[in-house]
């Protein structure tokens, strides 16, 4: 029955070539950082607005007397019109954060949007304060560099393409005398004709810029390629956990169910001819039975440990847990066992914990199962919840055959039995308290074994209340 | 007497079943399959149903039906008993207490290998409970 599917482990590289281009940041990271990009904008706004005001207060003629040429309004209404810009870019992102989702193209427009309006701005601001003169112009890298991180090489080229294009286009037509000469300084190299040192500084200027773009898309692009990777191999060991799980579910319903056959076939010669059947032969059928149904416990027990086993950290389920409710189904499930062996089981108390519910409650039916199992008929079992100001203490008492000083330390060891408890469980695997074990050092409990030979057993467990943040980081201490 | 309807792929345990439960007095039909099971059920009618949660082609197939008998109206008040023996090993691990409308919608469950005469004793209850 079934199939298997093989998923080997993808090389290096391999994950990376099955991915699509990389041409950005995901939307959702990239519209944080379109916020991120308004925030810093409103620095620079004030920046402008502070240069300016500055300007005045200082007056014409004072700044005229440091070689400075007074900027007028220009430097308060850039910082206007940036504002203005910066209040639209942070409309348009609120709009797309109020969708359940959003399409990458949309969260990229906007920053292009931004990106375009800061360039235009910036080249005012670069022609007013000095294209040649000062290094302004370096200004144009953050915009460079931004496009980097945020999108691919493509893009980013064009962005430093554009800005080449302002900057030139501004020191060309300031050279050309298209546009009137300006500056902050009084004397500019443009006043001193010196073109060669001006060709030297733009071109200087705008290498720089290409360099720093090949370096940083270059870098931003290994990074992203890098994130990829990561998250497909992320993927990739999701989809072959589920498959393993799925495996293990095949492979424990393929060992089990020769023993339902096995089991009610029994059934039905006890059922149907066991009236028939001379006493030698019903003796045969019940070992039968009993051999059948510790085989499967035998197989349950192991596929349990292997599976409490191979689990790691983070398969840890937490969450909080009601103790009673669960100690209350425990003992929903012993039931038949203690009818059984007319034992009655009580459980006080309440509390809470913060743990895996599914590996608890494994732990208490092996316990409690154990504490009916080797109790004496008509025998009760006691199950105790306390809470201590820092742990959860759960006692389970049985009054039943006791383990001996020389046993108990081996109690919890794989397959170890007493040859007491043997005789008074024969089903019994070997493997309960193997189990208990792999469960208290999953969950960090504390286990403690009282025992007295012939007069009972107590065991305690430890549950720890510190534990109040999952693996998420959810704080489940409210 | 009452219409069983066994749900099973393992063909040995849902014939024995069935044998047996017909021994109870009822009429018993088996199906080792839930492809097609929906409209088999609204065919047949029976006042409860023997449903097994895990089948070769999909590992929760007993719960898709249990969910699809729900929704369909001249069955969806049918009593269904869920089995299961892939229980506890796993984080699916689910007992009587996770009974949900939503999520386990049957009335009752028992886990594999079953003991015949719980199992007809919670029969009759939801029979008698139906009735």
């Amino acid at each position: 029955m079934g199939s298997f599917r093989l998923y080997p482990a993808p090389k290096p590289g391999d994950v990376a070539r099955q991915q699509p281009t990389v041409n950005g940041l995901p939307s959702a990271m990239l519209l944080q950082n379109a916020l991120w990009f308004t925030r810093i904008r409103w620095s620079v706004v004030a920046v402008l607005s502070g240069f300016g005001a500055v300007c005045i207060l200082i007056g014409n003629d004072a700044l005229r007397r440091f070689g400075i040429r007074p900027p007028g309004l220009w430097p308060l209404i850039m910082a206007f019109i940036l504002a203005l810009l910066n209040v639209l870019s942070i409309r348009w992102i609120r709009r797309l954060s109020t969708r359940t989702s959003f399409p990458w193209a949309d969260v990229a427009a906007n920053i292009w949007f931004q990106i375009v309006s800061d360039l235009i701005v910036l080249t005012v601001v670069v022609y007013r304060i000095g294209a040649t003169e000062t290094v302004i112009a370096f200004a144009y890298l953050f915009h460079i560099t931004l496009t980097c991180i945020f999108f691919g090489r493509r893009d980013s080229f064009v962005v430093t393409m554009v800005s080449t294009a302002l900057f030139l286009a501004t020191v060309f037509l300031e050279a050309m005398d298209i546009l009137p000469r300006s500056g902050i300084f009084m004397r500019t190299s443009l006043d001193q004709h010196n073109m060669l040192r001006l060709i030297i500084f733009a071109g200087f200027t705008v290498f720089v810029w290409f360099v720093l773009w090949y370096l940083v898309s270059t870098l931003s692009d290994a990074v992203r390629r890098r994130d990829c990777e990561l998250e497909a191999a992320n993927k990739h060991i999701a989809r072959a956990d589920e498959e393993i799980n799925l495996q293990m579910l095949r492979v424990t319903h393929d060992l089990k169910a020769p023993f339902s056959g096995i089991e009610s076939n029994i059934q039905i010669l006890k059922h149907t001819h066991w009236n028939d059947m001379p006493e030698s032969v019903r003796e045969i059928i019940n070992k039968i039975e009993a051999r059948s149904m510790t085989l499967r416990a035998r197989i349950s027990d192991i596929l349990t440990l292997g599976s409490l086993r191979s689990a790691q950290s983070h398969d840890k389920i937490v969450e909080p847990v009601n103790l009673r409710a669960l100690l209350d189904a425990v003992w929903g499930d012993v039931q038949g066992l203690a009818l059984e062996k007319k034992v009655s089981v009580e459980v006080t108390g309440h509390a809470s914990v913060v743990s895996d519910t599914r590996q608890l409650k494994i732990l208490f039916l092996n316990l409690i199962s154990n504490a009916v199992a080797y109790s004496y008929e008509r025998g009760t079992v006691e199950v105790a919840i306390e809470e201590e100001p820092d742990r959860v203490n759960v006692r389970i008492t049985d009054h039943g055959i006791g383990i001996s000083d020389e046993a108990l330390p081996r109690i919890f060891e794989d397959f170890y039995r007493t040859s007491e408890a043997a005789a008074v469980n024969p089903n019994s695997t070997g493997l309960g308290l193997a189990i208990v074990r792999q469960i208290a050092s999953n969950l960090r409990l504390g286990i403690e074994v009282e025992s007295e030979q012939g007069k009972g057993t107590t065991f305690h467990v430890h549950i720890p209340k510190d534990r109040r943040r999952n693996h998420n980081g959810e704080n489940y201490d409210h | 007497m009452a219409k069983i309807m066994i749900i099973d792929d393992d063909k040995e345990w849902a014939e024995n079943t069935a044998m047996l439960v017909r021994n109870a007095g009822h009429d018993v039909m088996v199906s080792h399959t839930t492809k097609g099971a929906t409209q088999l059920l609204t065919e047949v009618k029976p006042d409860l149903i023997i449903l097994d949660v895990m089948f070769p082609d999909n590992p929760a197939a007993g719960f898709d039906l249990a969910r699809e008998i729900r929704r369909t109206k001249p069955i969806k008040n049918t009593p269904i008993i869920l089995l299961t023996g892939i229980n506890q090993h796993f984080e699916m691990d689910f007992s009587s207490a996770d009974i949900d409308p939503d999520w386990m919608p049957v009335h009752d469950f028992m886990e594999k290998p079953v003991k015949m005469p719980v199992l007809l004793k919670k029969m009759e209850r939801l029979l008698q409970k139906k009735s």
